[in-house]
């Protein structure tokens, strides 16, 4: 919330020297100054909603391509039954989360992302597991509008591996993105 | 046809050609830059590797 605070003080504070600069009607600075409100009334729920995850610990600050990320995760020899129990825990799946479990592989489909963790070679002593967003839709300004919950799945991932190996090593490479473009 | 029917057509068709002009553009700039991004991660992985860290360091 903190932040939405910041990006309106500085959107009303742009508004009002462009208003005094243009030197605007007292009707002008209330349409701008309603519409500014008006956003910041609809955005709330959503800054709201991220403070509260971000609190309790289901996401964490993270770059904000994270999304463009492959994560390699390296630990100790960990059956998928145990995996799948210690992502249940972590509160797996979550509401509008599909989540499909096959052999070594797992698939979590939301409303426009899709992921996978598969399992790779792991020698005698560790697994090794790769987790990546396979697609995702972003909006015009390039950004994803459900990318909290896209840190949501990979923060219970993440605790998951934590909690079946405290040691677990992590590698985080930039896949490669091929953007597809909508007609409208 | 009428004057009318061709100014619909025509208002149509300029309609179309903007989208299509659109879509060709938005084409272009996202191969670009997908092209760049992906050559500069290439780069980056193969010149600093991508180093192993522990994974409950991003929870401390």
């Amino acid at each position: 919330m903190k932040r939405l605070f910041i990006v309106m003080a500085v959107l009303g504070a742009i508004i009002i020297v462009t208003c005094l600069v243009a030197g605007a009607s007292p009707m002008m600075y209330f349409i701008f100054i309603g519409m500014l409100v008006v956003i910041g009334i609809f955005l709330a729920p959503l800054f709201k909603q991220a403070d509260e995850m971000l609190a309790s610990g289901k996401i964490i600050n993270r770059d904000a391509n994270f999304m463009e990320n492959v994560q390699r995760f390296n630990l100790s020899k960990v059956s998928q039954e145990n995996l799948i129990a210690a992502m249940k825990k972590e509160g797996l799946p979550f509401a509008g989360l599909e989540w499909k479990t096959g052999d070594g592989v797992m698939g979590f489909k939301y409303a426009d992302w899709t992921a996978k963790l598969i399992k790779l070679d792991g020698d005698d002593n560790s697994d090794r597991y790769e987790f990546g967003f396979l697609n995702w839709q972003t909006n015009k300004y390039g950004g994803s509008v459900t990318f909290t919950q896209m840190n949501q799945l990979l923060t219970a991932i993440e605790k998951a591996f934590i909690k079946l190996d405290p040691n677990t090593k992590v590698q985080t490479e930039r896949g490669k993105i091929k953007t597809k473009s909508s007609f409208f | 046809m009428s004057p009318e029917t061709i100014m619909w057509l025509a208002i149509v068709g300029i309609i179309i050609f903007i989208l299509i002009l659109r879509y060709v553009i938005r084409r272009v700039f996202n191969k670009a830059e997908d092209i760049i991004q992906n050559k500069l991660a290439e780069k980056k992985n193969e010149k600093f590797g991508s180093k192993e860290e522990s994974l409950s360091d991003r929870y401390k």
